[in-house]
């Protein structure tokens, strides 16, 4: 019943836009029109490049990895360690932000600590072992350095503010 | 930089062949769970795609982050860390227009807290983010990144 409503809102968000866009067409057909045939969508598929590999991945780490293996070097008694891997996880794999999601929801129902899943979130969206190469390239190793070191003690308060936050999985 | 995606899933797909060939059956129920989680977030990745085209339209990055170096004081800031939620664009185009914004001489502290929202601060895949860990880690994660962007482009700014 859940996954029904769900559909529902999303079906009722496409309307909205869909009739946003009418209305977008009907008062300024020109604005529409650089929208859709002169915007750059290299930037769109850069977001999508990644889509195909990953969630294959995704897929593969499901079905390799049992729950007793997850709970026990990222669950509630990993300590230390298990606080690197999932930092070093989130870091290590490339693609665009928003595929954090999916990967933490499937890592999270398998019994990883809430503590580790910001962290993985957390390293995913602040350091990307692939794309330091630029900030470097373009920041400086001075600005490059300053950043991760404040950032890196952030995510792991933030992680310690996540444990005590009572968050609940929506049912999918 | 597209070499870095087609390297990525050139990877993973051999990865996958590999284990096809080595256990069929397990292959396949990964394929479909693989299918499974992308069918959760694919009507609001549509959703978001329109709202990316659109915004890109409306403001352009390069046009808005000229404009911070005209706000002076802490609104600066302010208007940086509120910016950089809007945006949604890889790391490798960030970092270049916050190097153009540095050699241009605006203040490192705004440049920082511009670009640490920009890279953890993303407003419109919040929706994603609620729909697989709920609107409680949704929140929380998001309201501390935003306050955490502010405050590390303030300690940049003193310290660099």
């Amino acid at each position: 019943m859940i996954h029904k409503t769900k559909n529902r809102h999303h079906k009722f968000l496409l309307l909205l836009i869909v009739i946003a866009i009418a209305i977008i067409a009907f008062i300024r057909p020109e604005f529409l029109k650089t929208v859709f045939f002169e915007s750059n969508f290299s930037d769109i598929f850069m977001l999508l490049a990644y889509l195909p590999g990953f969630f294959i991945l995704v897929g593969l780490i499901e079905v390799w990895l049992p729950e007793s293996f997850i709970q026990k070097h990222l669950g509630k008694h990993s300590g230390l360690k298990g606080a690197l891997y999932a930092f070093f996880i989130g870091a290590a794999i490339p693609g665009p932000f928003y595929l954090a999601f999916p990967m933490a929801a499937m890592l999270w129902k398998k019994g990883v600590s809430k503590f580790n899943l910001s962290l993985f979130v957390g390293a995913w969206s602040c350091l990307k072992f692939g794309e330091e190469i630029f900030e470097l390239q373009f920041l400086g190793l001075r600005f490059l350095l300053l950043r991760v070191f404040l950032t890196v003690p952030f995510i792991v308060l933030m992680s310690f503010i996540m444990k005590k936050v009572h968050f609940e999985k929506s049912e999918n | 930089m597209m070499n870095g995606a087609w390297m990525f899933n050139i990877v993973v797909f051999v990865i996958f062949l590999v284990y096809f060939f080595y256990r069929k059956n397990n292959a396949i129920a990964a394929l479909k769970l693989a299918w499974k989680s992308f069918k959760i977030i694919l009507p609001l990745l549509l959703i978001i795609i329109i709202l990316i085209l659109f915004i890109d339209k409306v403001f352009s990055l390069e046009k808005v982050s000229s404009n911070l170096s005209s706000i002076s004081g802490w609104k600066g800031y302010i208007a940086a860390v509120g910016l950089g939620s809007l945006f949604h664009i890889p790391h490798f185009i960030a970092f270049p227009i916050g190097g153009k914004l540095l050699s241009g001489g605006l203040n490192v502290g705004v440049i920082a807290a511009f670009l640490s929202s920009l890279i953890m601060v993303h407003l419109f895949t919040i929706p994603i983010e609620i729909r697989e860990l709920g609107w409680k880690f949704a929140i929380v994660r998001n309201g501390l990144s935003l306050c955490f962007a502010l405050i590390i482009g303030l300690f940049l700014g003193v310290i660099y």
